[in-house]
């Protein structure tokens, strides 16, 4: 493990004694504690990291592209006819010039002026990878690559769990198991989805809790405390049987949903419930939007609900653009800048801009050749992160060459990444407050890279 | 004590929020609501009356009386459960009449019986309801303000079929087929298809017993696959261009529909090479091939290869080929197989379904999957490779004969006592649709009267095009190509950390697991035919109206809680209500008195909602 940066808060120190003094749960206990109030004491020490994950596999060669004349004209030469106009595309002035100039999309003109007012940054060529791998190795087969590149449920597989095997867990399921205890409400689950089951959030013992963006729902005719003495009743035999195992494995399982469905939802609404409402618009007839403002209300009740950080997962899809791409894409890139524009308004309105970290992630990017109307599956591509806390206004990275068969190409404009998942990830858990010790686990891949840290977030 | 009724007008309350709710959050498929003009009781204009069927219509609403069910602790009982439980995996749930049928028939005679009767198509039934509403079968143009009445339509004849068809067997393999050749019209891609996917519905069901290979090339030329998987007006490369063909329909062809992405064991397990590595079934070079192998495809009205020709009559057709954009080189396809420069896009497509058909990994590929969705779960290596052997050979030579499959999946001593040899592991969480399925079924779900903006009613219909919004789950209405679920899917926890799928968990989240809670309360509460207080009638705008019940046979048992709560166990539970669970109910539900008709109808209510949302009965087993 190279160039991990040392952790700098007195809670590490002090979760290192934890490690020395361990076989005391009280003892543990009692330094969580004590890292709290240290935790407090140095600030409001709240942290959340956001993943909105773009299902399909975004074609991002058109998110951000070169407007420097030669290499727009490499880029016009390989898409053809799903190039965007070179007049039509959102200048950016990265803080460091690397003598190409870039624009996003025309339906970007939110995430151009995050970008432009140091709120985001760009991660160019983020793939699937085990380790680094060359356009050689990769076509005489030397190269150890993740499984069923292109397949979509493997890619998103990897992309989230970053194991060649079966995974079982993902690395922010695994970073949550490292990271659970410092929240001191154990009821809630670390890491909340608003878009359902998914392996990114699934620990060994950290199990996801969903929540749907239209709204908490409570069992009706199931409250425990309801002055009617029927409905009392109701709810008693009914926790009773949910309660009593059943011998059935499933059985059981569907009863731990529902006990856990049923008491977090009581609760969450009361903590969401007694809050001011987000005054921040949020675009309509956006399904992300809605669901990111969600996220805010929640994160809003973090005092109410007792937590320190917190990790969410939404999905939005649509991206697997083999058809219409230039019918779609403009709404699909509008969509998702909309309603992160409106996600960083709530976080300044909420005061936690700095202590929320959003951050985009695919299946995988797509090819840059046209199959007539749309794209293929590709691997590398491009992804933003978004926050108070991100070096913003700057494009991290390598930016592959357009240019068809060249060494970043394996075929038909499939682009070898240069960033890996493992390496974009770390940089963000870093952040997140995970500790030096657990890098190789949650990222098992990490050490085959050079760089463990991109540098994109500011870590103090 | 009796009970006031009151506190369980939760239940109209909860109605008014969901129904608020779906006003405030309309997405893609619209919710309906007819601007809000009210559909709750009260509030609309008189009722026209809802004239029983004169004809003896097979798919009218069940008003019949039940036979006698047998005692619990007779033998006949003991026979009653295994008929229940079959029952459960063959059909879209139990019925008393279909458990009593099978009192005096074999389980194979039940199958042999089901796979011989006439096929209930769903295509001519919703062709009939655009007569009856007045609205035209072949509009042209299919203007857009149209799809969500053609759509809900659509959906109703789905309901009303899988609910009430006959062929129950049939219906319910097909439902099981959708989610393996997968379409879906969540997004823009099938946006006003309705025609076109009640053809694809039947497509299934006219090959759910039939050829696999036809099964196949039926699906690869459906121009609704081919629009979902861009298969249609793919073309040749175009050098100038930089264009190459479309490899959708190409990966997820192989990928979804046929052999997977690795080499299987007869047994459904993956094969090993020497380095104990998985064997990829392809690679890239395979995918192009094929990609090249479907090019040269539109609508069978297309003018040119380019046309965008697409109407009611074209989503029901198979594509035609337009040679001059089909790729004539040679390919590679799998194992080696090389297609000759010069074929056309006809005779290429042919040979690839066979190239892809003879490769040995569909037979456990494709049964391992219906059993999964009929069966269980995770069965043994062994229940698979018996029914993939069927597969291979049906006993006469013949390769892919799907009612020598569906026969072995149900005939196989697992499917019959795998319970038994397993009883903590075996069979499925079922999913959101079977489960609300199996209640209407049990209870004979009559509908509700639609009217048209005139007042003048539609008909009796079961109105559930919104079930996503409830339940999570919408058939043809899933989010992409790998269907609601992957068959691999493990719950994180015990089943993970036991080595065991459970597919259906996939869509089993917190929130979910409460919406779908509720909605079967709202399904049950106050729903029965007989509820003096019924809306009138329900706006023809609404996608979801929880259908209004027969619950006659369960009123007249309700006076002997014992007797109802067995006959309850049976339809919903197939005899798996515990003793302790019986007498906790026997008590709550006791204190509800029969004294009026209104309270037998509470005690009733009560006590299969306690049943419906248990854990048991979320379980098929």
């Amino acid at each position: 493990m190279k160039k991990i940066n040392q952790p700098r808060s007195r809670r590490c120190f002090l979760k290192q004694c934890a490690g020395v003094l361990a076989g005391s749960a009280t003892m543990s206990a009692t330094l969580t504690r004590l890292q709290l109030a240290n935790a407090q004491a140095v600030g409001n020490d709240y942290k959340a990291l956001v993943c909105i994950f773009l299902f399909g596999g975004n074609d991002s060669y058109n998110l951000i592209v070169p407007t420097s004349s030669s290499q727009y004209q490499t880029y016009s030469d390989v898409r053809q006819n799903l190039a965007i106009a070179q007049d039509e595309l959102l200048s950016i002035s990265p803080i460091t010039d690397t003598g190409v100039a870039y624009g996003f999309h025309p339906s970007m003109s939110s995430v151009r002026d995050l970008f432009e007012n140091d709120t985001l940054s760009v991660i160019a060529n983020v793939g699937s990878l085990v380790e680094p791998v060359t356009k050689s190795t990769y076509l005489n087969n030397t190269a150890v690559k993740p499984p069923q590149l292109f397949s979509h449920n493997d890619q998103q597989n990897f992309v989230q769990s970053l194991s060649t095997g079966i995974a079982k867990n993902g690395w922010a399921g695994r970073a949550a198991d490292t990271l659970a205890s410092i929240n001191d409400n154990q009821r809630l689950s670390m890491n909340i989805s608003l878009s359902g089951s998914n392996i990114w959030q699934s620990g060994r013992n950290v199990i996801p809790y969903s929540i749907s963006g239209q709204g908490i729902s409570t069992l009706t005719g199931l409250d425990g405390a309801s002055v009617d003495g029927f409905e009392r009743n109701r709810a008693e035999i009914y926790r009773t049987l949910l309660e009593n195992s059943q011998s059935h494995l499933f059985e059981q399982e569907f009863s731990r949903v529902q006990l856990r469905a049923w008491d977090l939802a009581a609760e969450i609404s009361v903590a969401i419930n007694d809050l001011e409402p987000i005054e921040t618009v949020f675009p309509e007839g956006n399904r992300l939007a809605t669901d990111l403002k969600m996220i805010a209300q929640l994160i809003s009740a973090r005092d109410a609900l007792d937590v320190r950080r917190q990790v969410y997962f939404v999905g939005m899809g649509g991206f697997d653009t083999h058809g219409g791409q230039n019918n779609t894409q403009p709404e699909l890139l509008s969509t998702l800048s909309e309603a992160m524009n409106a996600f960083n308004s709530s976080m300044i309105e909420l005061g936690v801009q700095d202590n929320v970290t959003t951050f985009t992630a695919s299946d995988f990017g797509r090819t840059l050749t046209s199959n007539g109307d749309g794209t293929d599956h590709g691997w590398g591509g491009h992804q933003l992160v978004m926050g108070g806390a991100v070096r913003g206004r700057e494009i991290y990275g390598q930016m592959p060459s357009l240019e068809i068969n060249s060494d970043d190409d394996i075929g038909e404009g499939r682009i070898i990444p240069t960033t890996s998942i493992d390496q974009y990830g770390a940089t963000l858990a870093s952040w997140f407050g995970l500790q030096a010790q657990d890098f190789s686990d949650v990222f098992p891949n990490l050490a085959n890279f050079d760089s463990v840290d991109l540098g994109f977030m500011n870590n103090v | 004590m009796s009970i006031d009724i009151i506190p369980f007008s939760f239940i109209k309350n909860q109605w008014r929020k969901s129904i608020l709710l779906c006003l405030l959050t309309s997405t893609i498929v619209g919710c309906g609501g007819g601007g809000g003009a009210g559909a709750s009781a009260g509030n609309v204009p008189p009722t026209p009356q809802v004239e029983p069927p004169v004809e003896e219509d097979p798919l009218s609403p069940d008003t019949r009386p039940d036979p006698v069910l047998p005692e619990k602790g007779s033998v006949e009982w003991d026979e009653a459960v295994v008929a229940a439980r079959f029952l459960v995996q063959s059909t879209f749930g139990p019925t008393v009449k279909g458990i009593d049928s099978l009192a005096e028939i074999t389980r194979e005679e039940w199958l042999d019986s089901q796979f011989d009767l006439p096929v209930t198509y769903h295509l001519p039934l919703l062709d009939e309801r655009f007569e009856e509403l007045g609205m035209e079968i072949l509009p042209e143009p299919e203007a857009p303000e149209l799809a969500y009445q053609r759509e809900l339509q659509r959906s109703d004849v789905w309901w009303e079929i899988s609910l009430r068809a006959e062929d129950q067997l049939r219906q319910r393999v097909a439902f099981a087929l959708s989610q393996i050749f997968v379409v879906s019209n969540v997004d823009s891609n099938l946006f006003n298809d309705s025609r076109g996917l009640a053809n694809y519905q039947d497509i299934l069901l006219t090959h759910a017993f039939g050829d696999f290979r036809e099964l196949l090339e039926a699906v690869a030329l459906n121009p609704l696959m081919g629009k979902y998987l861009s298969m249609i007006r793919n073309r040749k490369s175009d050098l100038i261009q930089n264009i190459r063909p479309d490899e959708n329909f190409a990966r997820e062809c192989m990928q979804l529909f046929s052999i997977g992405l690795v080499e299987l064991n007869l047994d459904g397990s993956v094969r090993l090479d020497d380095n104990n590595n998985p064997i990829p079934t392809y690679n890239q070079e395979t995918i192009k091939a094929f990609a090249r192998v479907f090019t040269g495809w539109n609508t069978y009205n297309a003018d040119f290869w380019w046309s965008w020709n697409h109407t009611a009559e074209s989503e029901v057709r198979p594509m035609i080929a337009f040679q001059n954009v089909h790729d004539e080189e040679e390919k590679m396809l799998l194992g080696g197989r090389i297609l000759p420069a010069g074929q056309t896009a006809e005779q290429d497509l042919e040979d690839a379904m066979d190239n892809v058909f003879t490769h040995d990994n569909v037979g456990p590929f494709i049964s391992k999957q219906l059993i999964q969705r009929l069966i269980t779960s995770n069965p043994s290596p062994s229940y698979v490779e018996r029914v993939a052997l069927v597969f291979n050979d049906n006993g006469n030579g013949l390769r892919g004969d799907l009612r020598a499959v569906i026969k072995a999946i149900y005939m196989d001593v697992e499917a019959v006592n795998g319970l038994a040899d397993s009883p903590e592991q075996f069979g499925k969480l079922k999913e959101p649709i079977l489960k609300m399925s199996a209640l209407w079924r049990a209870f004979k779900a009559q509908g509700v009267p639609i009217v048209t903006a005139d007042n003048d009613l539609q008909g009796s219909r079961i109105r559930f095009l919104g079930s996503h919004r409830d339940l999570g789950q919408r058939p043809y209405g899933s989010f992409s190509v790998f269907n609601f679920y992957r068959p691999e899917f493990q719950q994180p926890g015990a089943v993970s950390e036991a080595d065991l799928v459970s597919p259906e968990f996939q869509i089993l989240t917190e929130s979910s697991i409460v919406s779908q809670t509720n909605f079967l309360a709202s399904s049950i509460y106050w729903r029965d035919k007989d509820n003096p207080d019924l809306e009138s009638s329900v706006n023809f705008n609404w996608d979801v109206f929880p259908p209004r019940l027969n619950l006659d046979e369960e009123k007249l048992v309700a006076g002997d809680v014992s007797d109802l709560l067995d006959r309850l166990d049976l339809l919903l539970l197939q005899g798996r209500l515990t003793d302790e669970y019986k007498t906790a109910l026997s008590t709550h539900i006791g204190v509800i008195s029969t004294d009026t008709d209104a309270s037998t109808r509470l005690r009733v209510y009560e006590s299969i909602y306690m049943l419906a949302s248990s854990p048991e009965f979320a379980v098929q087993r």
